[in-house]
């Protein structure tokens, strides 16, 4: 059991990063921190849930050290610098325009950029000029990401908006990401290019109802110990696509 | 800078040193930052001529042996985290588990296989049994909770106590069972520095 554990042990450094929408989001974030001075410096990612806008944003942030909070729908102006200060391990000043302060002082100095996932609750709640005053005082690279909606609810704030040097929309998954994605997550069943492509239809492309899949996938391999699925050993087992169950006959 | 960058939690020797190069007066000579981190003076020599190598600190005059001691200044101010170099200067990644701390408290959710790809730099890999060590240690503290499947995590969100990776420490102890009582108990060693 323990020997055929992984027949597709190929090494895993890199295998995040070929991703479509990881690479879109690397190359793009290096192209922000390292712009010449007279270029804005936000990025906006947007796109559908579920599509690993999350997963990019890891990487990112791995990549180039960068901060990350994730906003909340509860969250103030100062909850979302007092998030902010704790990932840079500060002691939090007194008051708001203080807090404020030491985050644009130590983004000038440390020049880490910024990654602000569910930015949306920012937009919502009316305080997404916070951003643009961090933005501007220090200049750092700042990622935002958020839901389909996150361009439109931005266009509302024109000083934000034209602060936006690129704007990346999620794409769904390709072929090739389920590929990738089966290497990471299917390690001790080797999942046919025949169900591949079936549960990359009926994912529709999502990439975390891909990763159920395959996990699903996966399990069924196990239980029955198959070393491959494919469309034969898979049969005709209903696969997850996200849809509200329909009614039964 | 007008705004006073005070990092928060426990400092390691590394950090105090740092805090302390950044809170006297320029400039500065070994003795007065040995005197302000309370670090011993040889830990002190150490980071400050990395530091001499990075170009974050200059030389400002150089001294002379048992007379007249060499002052520094700081040149490039990075900020309140202490700057990782190795002794000849060039950049030190973050340490394999505050990747893995990171990776976590953003993916909250996530498989030891998943967590090693995203902890990993090209340069700077984390192995699957690392990870898998980590994650125990992680959830005997009450940070992430098993997620059911093997190797399966979840974060637990109150758990989130900071950017610092929790440290696991060793210790030595003298035990005497005659008495049941633990006579000597060692430092602890093992922490990030």
């Amino acid at each position: 059991m323990m020997q055929n554990d992984s027949p597709v042990n190929t090494p895993l450094a890199g295998r995040i990063a070929n991703l479509s929408n990881v690479s879109m989001c690397l190359g793009s974030f290096a192209k922000a921190i390292n712009r010449e001075s007279h270029l804005p410096g936000l990025l906006v990612m947007h796109g559908p849930s579920g599509y690993g806008k999350t997963t990019a944003a890891t990487s990112a942030s791995m990549m180039f050290d960068a901060y990350y909070v994730q906003c909340r729908s509860s969250w103030t102006r100062k909850a979302f610098y007092l998030a902010l200060l704790k990932v840079m391990n500060i002691d939090p000043a007194r008051t708001i325009y203080a807090m404020e302060e030491q985050i644009v002082a130590q983004l000038a100095l440390s020049r880490l950029p910024v990654i602000i996932d569910e930015a949306d609750h920012l937009t919502d709640r009316g305080i997404i000029e916070c951003v643009r005053d961090i933005y501007e005082g220090s200049g750092a690279a700042i990622l935002l990401i958020g839901e389909e909606k996150l361009p439109g609810a931005l266009a509302r704030w024109e000083r934000i908006h034209n602060r936006v040097l690129e704007w990346l929309p999620a794409q769904p998954a390709t072929l090739a990401d389920a590929r990738a994605l089966a290497d990471l997550y299917c390690r001790s069943v080797r999942v046919a290019d025949d169900l591949l492509e079936l549960i990359h239809t009926a994912s529709k492309g999502v990439a975390r109802r891909i990763c159920v899949n395959l996990e699903r996938v996966q399990e069924t391999g196990r239980t029955m110990g198959h070393p491959q699925m494919g469309l034969a050993e898979w049969g005709d087992t209903p696969l997850y696509t996200g849809d509200a169950p329909s009614r039964r006959r | 800078m007008a705004a006073t960058l005070k990092p928060r939690g426990h400092l390691t020797d590394r950090e105090e040193i740092w805090t302390a190069i950044r809170a006297l007066p320029q400039p500065w000579t070994l003795v007065d930052i040995a005197m302000c981190s309370k670090c011993e003076h040889g830990k002190v020599r150490d980071y400050v001529r990395s530091l001499v190598r990075a170009n974050i600190v200059a030389v400002t005059s150089p001294g002379q042996p048992r007379r007249v001691p060499t002052q520094y200044t700081l040149a490039d101010d990075r900020g309140v985290s202490a700057p990782r170099v190795r002794k000849d200067g060039s950049p030190l990644p973050p340490t394999g588990r505050a990747r893995m701390w990171k990776a976590m408290r953003i993916l909250k959710v996530f498989t030891e296989a998943e967590l090693a790809e995203h902890a990993s730099l090209p340069e700077a890999p984390v192995a699957e049994g690392e990870v898998h060590t980590y994650c125990l240690w992680l959830a005997r503290g009450g940070y992430l909770r098993s997620g059911g499947e093997r190797d399966r995590w979840s974060f637990i969100p109150g758990r989130d106590t900071g950017a610092k990776a929790p440290q696991v420490l060793r210790i030595k102890q003298l035990y005497d069972p005659n008495t049941g009582e633990v006579v000597y108990q060692s430092k602890t060693e093992g922490g990030d520095e």
